[in-house]
């Protein structure tokens, strides 16, 4: 079925895939709206727990975002990285404003001892795996790749396999690696915070 | 690291992840022999490969949903509520949050607050609270936040208002101190948001940084007027009492910890001056970069409040100069009474401190010779006058109706010139500018004062020499073109009232003229004068004469006062009607001929002046009988704008020949409630016992057998209090329309009729004497005083006209048609206690009206003569005597009389001093103790020069 919201938001992901800046614009409403969704979902006490339930959750509101049927998109790989870049540039602006609201200056890192399951500051960390990121994509240009798309991109490992046309086994093990390496710096950084 | 030796880790990390975890340590010794730093490396990131459930296993949506959930409050981004479409999240506090929305059906982009959902609980509070929202939004004023809409959506209570660009207060405080002007400039601006808040009787109640907000370009905004109201109380500890009860309530402790006053702490009933408290900590903490009052927790920060003394902020800091000092010491005063008693009086200092710091900055480029203390002398003649009065100019635009008109006032500068306590009246002015005369009551009577601009100092002419010399309806003084000469209004026994003259420099007292008020036309060569007798006919005559031709007369209780040449001399302008509340300005040729109104608003008007050719200014009382406040008018287009929007009134105005600078009188009255026991001899001031009030101010008192009624306000117009059991309770507020005298309580005690002005029209009311079953009597009426009860009878006495005649009128209480009872202007009635007679007050005929007697069916009833002046409308029987209690002396000084209707008998009750200024009364119930209002005038001189054209 025809869909012109859906069929809008890839028009827009593509001008912003060709550089037009203020198709993003366009875009940030409609990922808030969703994230809104999820964050009424949670309020509801319909939390951490309920895995299962978050993740379908979860990529409902992707699937609404990023939903390839009956596109005329021939590089359905292409447009899932587009995506991932788009929530990565929101996401980020997102947890950055709420951080300047929550302490009106700089974000700061938050110390990993202090990261349980359910982080006191999620965004902060949303924040600083992204700076890391930037440092990982002059290192290993496709581990930041498989970051954007599963952390932010909220791919399974198959999709991401997909989109970046390497086996599953190579995304898991680098994947693996790209975390540990984000994780170690994202310590470091904050215990330079610490000192 | 580079991605050469990042590529070597990786190597062998992959090849460490497909062992076991136990043959690692021996593979990495293996692959990294001789190099224990890259062994190291590839350990420390495999120390992390097996931690589980971090953070970054769920996709980052999550996350940033979760924060959201965390946060508390449902977001609204996405929704269409109504005609708004919520974009982003601006802002998050206490009180709510706030998003950027679309107003698609008006295409604007708009702030959208959401209110937390526990503030939708109470149904009356919200609708209190939207109320007070949507009247502080609509000040329209520039440095209030506009509010568009306030609404509730499914249980969720929301505010539309218009979108800020720039940031809070507190955000800038967050760098330290706010520069010395800078920080002058912002409070001035907030003092002005105030002022025009307060003059609407809204009170902030929770001023602080973080309702300010400072827009880009420098603008201030007060933010959330009347969220204080839905706050619920703040738990500070043990030491601050607080009682259960709606949230406004005495008892009950709100706002900010540390911006609250002292009677905010205490839980006391708080007013305006709770927000210049505030106002003034926020001023401190611009100017030095912290608060007055602080303390390791919320109960120390308290404490500080209400026992510590102000810091001074001069001391060790020479950039604050004392009198910037002084004046923010003046707000933080512990008692109310000792602050600025309001905002616009706050603002004039400032205003003040502004113009002192910009003159003496501007003076010394180029003269660097300029002492401090030069400056700061400067600074103290203006401020120190400032510190009691001010006045309130602007929101112009958004009242005009014609749009050819600027605001005549716009960017004049205002001056204080005097600051003494007590009342100042009808200022003069000399034509060069120089002089300026008024009457004051400084050193105790009411004399004339005559003082030079810049001077500073002011001479005493008449030194109570004169028993009466105000008169309130006319324009007492005048000083000649030369400035030799200051004519003024006066009344002594043996001598001819009307007026005389006095040199400007001092000396003996000339009668002028039988009649009390003349202007001179601008050629200098005839002058307009009226006398006293009925009608007030007014005469033309050639300057040197005495003796005119008559160019119009009223009819009989129709007054024409205040004359003015206009600039060109074609006409003669005039107020006509029946004072004090039924006036308009009309205008008529030098010659005669027929006269032609100009306005309709049938209103206390008084002091007009020619601007210019075409603009006249003039203080009247608003449709709703506020003020009174300065008006100005364009005589072609007739469309009259208000001007003045503090809270003081504007009492008199006057303009100098070149029609640059003008001087007004600006009040800013008490009012308080005394009682007097009526004994055998006469009593002085010491037996009058002030009755205390839980409301701000008590005017017009009636007793009732259980209970008292009183005209009071929490800040604003009057509406009617009841006094019962030592709680008061607002029965009727002024917002639904000002009342006009005291109301009247059945004799049953359990109704009360009363008169209120609303929409331009007076509305005769009867409510029950707890405020229920509100109903309007009389509609097919044109209700002209306040009703009266008869001692029996299902029916009111009134003064109205019907559109045929002017009569007193007997209302039904119920569908009843009224019944005319008397065809006259019979002013005041009052029944006598057995229902037989009831006396009124005739028409004024110059300044002094005669008691009279109709019978119950309207018939003329006989009473002994008696003569009353002007303001003295209040009598009243003893309860089941045939004496009345009467006022009587001259205008400004009168006292308490006992009078026998029957032999004419006369007792004097009182000899209070002439500070006593005595109101509306009433007498109790046995007939053995008065209860009077004491009014205080407060008023002082400004200066108002216009900027050069």
């Amino acid at each position: 079925m025809f869909d012109p919201g859906k069929r809008e938001i890839t028009q827009w992901l593509v001008a912003w895939s060709q550089g037009d800046q203020t198709a993003l614009e366009k875009l940030v409403p409609l990922v808030h709206r969703e994230l809104h969704r999820l964050a009424r979902f949670y309020m509801r006490g319909e939390r951490a727990g309920h895995t299962l339930q978050t993740t379908a959750l979860v990529n409902e509101a992707y699937l609404k975002l990023i939903n390839t049927d009956g596109m005329s998109w021939h590089n359905r790989a292409q447009f899932y990285a587009v995506a991932a870049k788009m929530m990565r540039h929101i996401l980020v602006d997102f947890a950055r404003a709420r951080g300047r609201l929550k302490r009106g200056g700089a974000v700061q890192k938050i110390s990993l001892d202090k990261a349980p399951a359910i982080a006191l500051e999620p965004t902060d960390e949303l924040i600083a795996v992204h700076e890391a990121l930037g440092a990982l994509a002059r290192l290993d240009q496709r581990q930041s790749e498989i970051v954007e798309l599963r952390f932010f991109g909220g791919l399974t490992e198959s999709e991401v396999a997909e989109v970046l046309k390497i086996s599953r086994r190579t995304v898991t093990t680098e994947w693996n690696l790209a975390r540990s390496w984000l994780l170690r710096e994202l310590r470091r950084n904050s215990g330079r915070n610490d000192a | 690291m580079t991605p050469e030796r990042y590529q070597k880790i990786a190597e062998i990390y992959r090849a460490a992840l497909e062992l076991k975890p136990e043959e690692r340590s021996a593979f990495l010794a293996e692959a990294c022999r001789d190099n224990s730093a890259l062994r190291e490396e590839v350990e420390s990131l495999l120390a992390y490969q097996d931690k589980s459930g971090t953070f970054i296993d769920r996709p980052a949506v999550e996350l940033a949903a979760e924060a959201l959930a965390n946060e508390g409050p449902v977001a609204w981004i996405g929704e269409k509520i109504n005609q708004y479409e919520i974009i982003s999240l601006i802002g998050r506090g206490g009180m709510g949050e706030v998003y950027c929305a679309r107003d698609k059906r008006l295409g604007r982009d708009v702030a959208f607050k959401v209110l937390p959902a526990a503030f939708s609980g109470d149904a009356d509070r919200l609708r209190r609270f939207e109320q007070e929202a949507q009247a502080a939004g609509k000040l329209n004023h520039p440095n209030v936040l506009t509010v568009y809409a306030v609404d509730v959506h499914r249980g969720m209570p929301y505010i539309v208002t218009e979108l800020l660009d720039g940031e809070d207060l507190r955000a800038q405080l967050n760098h330290g101190a706010v520069p010395v002007r800078r920080a002058i400039g912002y409070a001035q601006q907030i003092a002005q948001g105030l002022a025009a808040a307060h003059a609407k009787g809204i009170v902030h109640r929770d001023l602080k940084p973080e309702n300010i907000f400072v827009s880009s370009d420098g603008r201030i905004k007060i933010l959330d007027f009347g969220l204080a109201k839905l706050k619920p109380p703040q738990v500070v500890g043990s030491s601050i009492q607080t009682m259960p009860g709606p949230m406004t309530e005495p008892g009950v402790v709100m706002g900010t910890v540390g911006y609250m006053a002292p009677e905010q702490v205490r839980g006391q009933e708080i007013d305006a001056r709770a927000d210049i408290f505030a106002l003034g900590v926020i001023l401190h903490e611009m100017l030095s970069g912290t608060r007055p009052f602080s303390g390791a927790s919320s109960v120390e920060v308290l404490n500080a409040i209400l026992k510590e003394e102000t810091p001074d902020l001069s001391e060790g800091n020479a950039k604050i100069s004392p009198v910037l000092a002084r004046v923010v010491g003046r707000c933080l005063e512990k008692n109310p009474e000792q602050r600025f008693q309001s905002a616009s009086d706050l603002g004039f200092a400032l205003d003040a401190l502004l113009a002192a710091s910009t003159s003496s900055t501007s003076r010394d480029r180029g003269r660097a010779a300029t002492t401090p203390q030069t400056k700061l002398r400067l600074a103290t003649i203006l401020v120190v006058a400032a510190l009691t009065v001010a006045a309130g100019i602007f929101g112009w635009s958004l009242y005009r109706t014609d749009y050819s008109l600027q605001n005549p006032l716009a960017n004049a500068q205002f001056t204080l010139l005097t600051d003494f306590p007590g009342m100042e009246s009808d200022a003069a002015i000399s034509a060069d500018g120089n002089a300026v005369a008024f009457l004051s009551d400084r050193d105790g009577p009411i004399d004339i004062w005559v003082g030079y601009v810049g001077a500073g100092q002011f001479n005493n002419l008449t030194k109570g020499r004169v028993l009466d010399i105000k008169n309130p309806e006319v324009r007492d003084l005048e000083i000649s073109r030369d400035g030799s000469q200051i004519y003024f209004w006066m009344r002594q026994p043996g001598q001819v009232t009307g007026i005389w003259t006095v040199p400007t420099l001092g000396g003996a007292l000339r009668p002028y003229l039988d009649g009390p008020e003349s202007a001179l036309s601008p050629d200098g060569k005839q002058i307009v004068y009226h006398t006293n007798a009925d009608g007030d006919p007014m005469f033309v005559a050639a300057a040197n004469e005495r003796v005119g031709k008559q160019i119009y007369v009223g009819e009989r209780g129709i007054h024409c006062h205040f004359q003015i040449w206009s600039p060109d001399g074609a006409y003669i302008y005039f107020v006509r009607g029946y004072p004090p509340s039924e006036m308009d300005i009309w205008r008529i040729r030098p010659n005669g001929g027929n006269p032609e109104r100009i306005t309709f608003v049938n209103a206390h008007i008084a002091y007009p002046v020619f601007l210019n050719e075409r603009t006249l200014l003039y203080v009247a009382r608003a449709e709703d009988g506020t003020g009174p406040w300065l008006y100005s008018m364009d005589v072609e287009r007739r469309v009259p704008h208000r001007i003045s929007f503090g809270v003081e009134r504007y009492t008199s105005i006057a303009i100098t020949a070149d029609r640059r600078r003008l001087v007004a009188t600006v009040a800013n009255p008490e009012a308080g409630l005394w009682r007097l026991p009526i004994s055998d001899g006469v009593l002085d001031d010491s037996a009058a016992r002030h009755l205390s009030l839980p409301t701000v101010r008590g005017l017009s008192p009636r007793i009732g057998s259980e209970y008292m009624l009183y005209l009071s306000s929490k800040g604003g117009d009057d509406g009617i209090w009841k006094l019962a059991d030592g709680t008061a309770v607002e029965l009727w507020n002024a917002s639904l329309g000002r009342v006009l005298e005291g109301p009247a309580i059945s004799p049953d005690g359990r109704r009360i009729a009363f008169t209120a002005r609303k929409s331009g029209r007076n509305r005769l009311y009867l409510m029950n004497a707890d405020g229920t079953r509100l109903t309007e009597l009389g509609t097919s009426l044109n209700i002209r005083g306040a009703p009266t009860w008869p001692p029996v009878g299902e029916w009111v006495t009134v003064l109205a006209d019907n559109g045929k005649s002017t009569g007193l009128f007997k209302v039904p209480t119920d569908t009843g048609t009224p019944v005319q009872l008397f065809n006259g202007l019979a002013q005041n009635p009052v029944w006598s206690p057995d229902g037989s007679f009831l006396i009124y007050s005739d028409v004024e005929t110059g300044t002094a009206f005669r008691l009279r007697g109709m019978t119950a069916d309207g018939k003329p009833f006989a009473i002994p003569e008696l003569v009353l002046s002007r303001g003295s409308n209040r009598f009243v029987f003893l309860p089941g005597r045939r004496e009345l209690v009467v006022l009587k002396g001259e205008f400004w000084h009168k006292n308490f009389w006992l009078v026998d209707s029957v032999t004419g008998q006369q007792r004097q009750l009182t000899n209070f001093g002439r500070e006593f200024l005595l109101g509306d009364f009433d007498i109790s119930a046995d007939g053995k103790e008065i209860l009077f209002s004491r009014t205080k005038e407060n008023s002082n001189i400004v200066l108002i020069d216009l900027p050069p054209q």
